[in-house]
């Protein structure tokens, strides 16, 4: 019942806030060129729908595709630095110190070594959304409940059995909260590749209405951003709620000891 | 072996860069598309004339939109803390926009300001504005109720409370959002370079990247990796001081 009014309450707000730039922009007659209102977005939604389409798809393939790779490869990573502890003490801090440095400036080295196509945005959006997912699988699997350990080695669990009935469930909350920074830094990193390589996709058709002057088809390409990247996140949250059925909900971490 | 751990971090990058080294004096990959580490640190003083005034440029939009970021971010959190209709307007739009990667607002930047400074201010400023607000409203949230409902009784003001609760407690949390703000800062300027600009070293990027200069590449990520990590430097820095002067946790 909360969640629902929370939801409405949620929902009108954003209304509200169009209804108010829509009234704002026609009121003081701003210039459509400098801000549309948002039904001029939305009619530019309609009148090049199959523009929308053509670049929409390629974005939205590529940032999916570029998300499930990072989530492998960062779960993959995390759990060999998590099983080797010197790799993990030679490997950490740097990784910890990419997290602060603008990686997105790396876009045109991709290109150097990509090309302009797919394959180099996709590269570069799994090496911008992997770090997360990385860290946030060492952080899961470290964050292990000393209790449930020390029953799995009572009851004899081989290190394999506790790897992936213990350590994996138990790190699964990290590792969805990884995810989801991942799916927004897939599409950023989708978004840059189209910017600097500039052929097709949603972030092309940003530059492009820039240049053409069409703000109001900017913006539109600016909402279809929006919407597979709310789409994207969507999808990890169904999978935590998929998770939380199978594992029972909550996780109560710590209830063992 | 404790010991041993930030050690182990130092060798393998030297290992690394040994072996970068080595394999690129083979001419085992060419420099075009990976410069030896030795060439790059010898082109960062080669191009030290294109890369300083750039950088200088660069630094002055990220920590310009920075600092706006921190004051437009505090006021807004505090308006928003203040004003429970306000939050209930603002944050599910707040929520909304942190699903858009930011940047593509870059182009809408270059349409409403020109390609200038100015331009490029703002656009850092609306990039890395979000995690300040999200974390200045959590703080401010985090204060613990009884040591305020203590100082009603004690009859603090409105300010007093402020300053001496809600303040400390919110600390940790708005310099949280302060360094994420910070790397952000970086990347919205350098995105800004990248749209469209004449100078920054995000300018410096694509133009070498264009020429095949990719030593000159490597070089302004290596000046640009030691701005962003001197930024985030200084608002650690900062959190230490202003946690010792409010004696917060």
């Amino acid at each position: 019942m909360s969640r629902l009014r929370g939801a409405v309450s949620g929902i009108s707000a954003v209304l509200l806030m169009l209804a108010a730039w829509e009234i704002l922009v026609r009121a003081l007659h701003i210039s459509t060129h400098l801000l549309p209102p948002p039904s001029d977005v939305a009619q530019a939604l309609i009148d090049h729908g199959d523009l929308f389409a053509q670049h929409g798809i390629p974005t939205a393939l590529e940032t999916l595709a570029g998300f499930i790779l990072a989530s492998f490869i960062g779960c993959a990573f995390g759990v060999m630095l998590f099983i080797s502890p010197l790799a993990q003490a030679a490997t950490m801090p740097w990784i910890l110190a990419a997290q602060i440095v603008p990686k997105i400036a790396l876009a045109p080295l991709f290109v150097v070594w990509l090309g302009v196509g797919a394959p180099c945005r996709m590269v570069f959006a799994v090496f911008i959304a992997f770090f997360p997912v990385l860290i946030a699988t060492v952080a899961g699997l470290s964050a292990t409940d000393r209790g449930a350990l020390q029953l799995s080695r009572a009851l004899g669990a081989s290190p394999v059995q506790t790897m992936l009935k213990i350590r994996l469930p138990f790190a699964v909350p990290h590792l969805l909260a990884g995810l989801k920074t991942a799916a927004t830094l897939a599409l950023l990193g989708i978004v840059i590749g189209e910017f600097v390589t500039a052929q097709r996709g949603l972030g092309y058709l940003v530059m492009l209405a820039g240049s053409i002057d069409e703000t109001a088809l900017m913006l539109a390409a600016i909402t279809g951003l929006l919407v597979v990247g709310a789409a994207l996140y969507a999808l990890v949250l169904l999978a935590e709620a998929v998770f939380a059925r199978w594992y029972g909900a909550p996780i109560i971490v710590g209830d063992f000891g | 072996m404790t010991q041993l751990r930030p050690l182990s971090a130092l060798i393998f990058a030297v290992v690394l860069l040994a072996i970068w080294q080595t394999v690129t004096m083979q001419s085992l990959v060419p420099a075009v598309l990976l410069p030896s580490p030795a060439s790059i640190a010898n082109r960062i003083f080669t191009g030290a004339g294109t890369l300083l005034p750039n950088a200088a440029s660069t630094s002055l939009v990220a920590v310009g939109g920075f600092a706006l970021a921190l004051v437009a971010g505090l006021g807004l959190a505090a308006a928003m803390a203040l004003s429970a209709w306000l939050t209930r307007l603002l944050y599910p739009n707040l929520l909304l926009f942190q699903l858009l990667p930011k940047v593509a607002l870059g182009p809408l930047f270059v349409v409403w300001l020109g390609i200038g400074v100015p331009s490029r201010l703002a656009f850092t400023t609306v990039v890395s504005v979000f995690p300040v607000v999200i974390g200045t409203l959590a703080g401010l949230r985090a204060a613990n109720p009884g040591q305020i409902r203590l100082c009603q009784a004690l009859r603090a003001s409105l300010w007093q409370i402020f300053i001496h609760i809600r303040v400390p407690g919110a600390l940790p949390y708005i310099f949280a959002g302060a360094r994420i703000a910070a790397t952000l800062a970086f990347t919205g300027a350098v995105v800004g370079e990248f749209i469209s600009s004449d100078s920054g070293l995000g300018h410096v990027i694509m133009n070498a990247a264009s020429q095949s200069d990719t030593a000159l590449v490597f070089a302004s990520l290596v000046v640009l990796c030691i701005l962003g990590a001197a930024l985030y430097g200084l608002v650690g820095l900062a959190e230490r001081f202003a946690r010792r002067r409010w004696r917060s946790r």
